[in-house]
C-alpha cells in the first residue's frame, strides 16, 4: 500500500516538474508573457555645431588597456581590452582672428596660426575587443559591473591621446597645417609666407592663470 | 579544554568580524565623504552642485592620466554654463594642471535648466611627481575638494593600466 502510494506522489511530483519547466520553455520562447515594446523612438538631433577645423594628421595606434575597478567594501574587478582607435590631429580655425594675419610687403605674409589640437579620438569597433574579465575569487558575491567595459573604453581613448601627443600628433599637424596653407596661398601669388609660432595647448599653468 | 579551545576560537572570529566590519565601515564612510554632493556658488552668481563619482588612474609612457568622474547639476531655472578650466588639479608642491579639452571635453560645460549631467569626465596628464601626494580638484572659484590622500601612490601600473577609486584613500 506504501509502496502505491510513495510511487504515485513521487511520479505526480515528478509530473507536476516537468509541466513547469515546459510551460516556462514555452513562455520563454514566445515572450514569457510580458508586454512587447518596439523600441523604435524618432531621432533627436542634440546638437548641431558649426566647425572650421582644418585636420591634417591621423595617427593609428593600438593599446592595450587594463582597467581594474577596486569595489567599496572588498574586492576588484578587472578586464582587459585591446584597443585600436584613430586620433585625428589639426588646427580648429574657430580661434583664428583677422589680426593674426599681418601683410607684408612683397606679397608675403606673417599668419600666427591657433595651436595645434588633437581634433577628434574614437575607437575602431572592429579592431577592439575584450581579452580577458575577471574579478577577485573570493569575492563571488559581487556582481559584475555591467559599465566597466565602458569605462575601459573611455580611458583607453584618453590613454591614446597621451600615446598620441608623446609620439608627436601635435609638431605634425603643425607641419602639415603649414605646408597646405602655403601651397594654397601660393597657387594665389603670395611668395614669402611666414609662421608665428602658436604654443601647442598644454596642461601646466601657473597658480594664477588657474584662476 | 575542549570548552577552552571553543571560547578561544569563537573570540578570535569574533575578533575576525568585528575588524572586517569596522574596514567596512570606514570604506564606506570614506567612499560617502568622497561622493558627497557639494553646492558651489561663485562670485558670479552662477550656482551648481557637483558629486564627484570616482576616479582612474593610469600610467602613460611620461607620468600618468587621472581621469576624474562627476555628477553636475543645475538647480537654477536658467541655463548655467562652466568652463572646463576651471576644473583644475592642484598637488601638494602647488602646480596647477588643467583638464584636457578635446573630442567629448569641450571647453565650456553646458548646463541646461534644472537638469543633471550623470557622468562628466574631467581628464589630466599627470607628471610622476604629482601622485607623490595629496591631490586637490578645483570645483568652484574658491572650492577645492580633496581627491587623493597624503601617501605617496606606490601601486605599480604597467603602461595602459588603470585602477578605478571611488574614495579618496589610494
Amino acid at each position: 500500500m506504501w509502496k502505491r502510494i510513495k510511487f504515485y506522489t513521487v511520479s505526480a511530483i515528478i509530473i507536476a516538474l516537468g509541466v513547469t519547466a515546459l510551460y516556462y520553455r514555452y513562455q520563454a520562447t514566445r515572450g514569457g508573457g510580458a508586454v512587447r515594446r518596439t523600441i523604435d523612438p524618432p531621432v533627436v538631433v542634440q546638437q548641431i555645431q558649426q566647425l572650421k577645423q582644418l585636420v591634417t594628421v591621423k595617427y593609428l595606434l593600438e593599446k592595450a588597456i587594463g582597467f581594474e575597478e577596486e569595489k567599496i567594501l572588498f574586492g576588484s574587478e578587472k578586464v582587459l581590452l585591446l584597443v585600436q582607435a584613430t586620433v585625428l590631429g589639426g588646427i580648429d580655425f574657430s580661434e583664428f582672428r583677422p589680426q593674426d594675419v599681418a601683410v607684408g610687403g612683397d606679397k608675403s605674409l606673417m599668419i600666427k596660426l591657433p595651436p595645434p589640437q588633437i581634433l577628434h579620438v574614437y575607437i575602431n569597433e572592429k579592431n577592439t575587443q575584450v581579452w580577458d574579465r575577471t574579478k577577485t575569487w573570493w569575492t563571488p558575491w559581487v556582481p559584475f559591473n555591467p559599465e566597466l567595459e565602458q569605462k575601459a573604453r573611455l580611458a583607453a581613448l584618453e590613454a591614446v591621446q597621451v600615446a598620441a601627443r608623446e609620439k608627436g600628433i601635435l609638431r605634425d599637424a603643425q607641419d602639415n597645417a603649414e605646408s597646405t596653407i602655403r601651397a594654397l596661398l601660393g597657387t594665389l601669388g603670395i611668395e614669402s609666407i611666414q609662421f608665428k609660432a602658436a604654443s601647442a595647448t598644454s596642461t601646466p599653468v601657473s597658480p594664477d592663470e588657474a584662476h | 579544554m575542549k570548552s577552552g579551545v571553543k571560547t578561544v576560537m569563537g573570540g578570535v572570529a569574533a575578533a575576525v568580524a568585528a575588524s572586517l566590519a569596522l574596514i567596512a565601515w570606514l570604506r564606506i564612510e570614506e567612499a560617502r565623504q568622497f561622493s558627497q554632493p557639494r553646492r558651489v556658488a561663485t562670485d558670479g552668481g552662477t550656482n551648481y552642485v557637483i558629486q564627484l563619482i570616482e576616479t582612474d588612474v593610469g600610467k602613460s609612457d611620461s607620468g600618468y592620466v587621472l581621469i576624474v568622474y562627476a555628477r553636475l547639476e543645475n538647480p537654477n531655472p536658467y541655463d548655467v554654463v562652466l568652463r572646463r578650466d576651471w576644473f583644475a588639479l592642484a598637488d601638494q608642491a602647488k602646480d596647477h594642471l588643467l583638464p584636457t579639452t578635446n573630442g567629448a571635453q569641450t571647453t565650456l560645460i553646458r548646463l541646461p535648466a534644472s537638469s543633471v549631467l550623470e557622468r562628466e569626465m574631467f581628464s589630466f596628464d599627470l607628471p610622476p611627481s604629482t601622485l607623490a601626494g595629496i591631490v586637490e580638484m578645483k570645483i568652484g572659484e574658491n572650492f577645492w575638494v580633496t581627491i587623493k590622500n597624503e601617501k605617496q601612490f606606490t601601486r605599480a601600473l604597467r603602461t595602459g593600466e588603470f585602477v578605478s577609486f571611488r574614495s579618496r584613500d589610494w
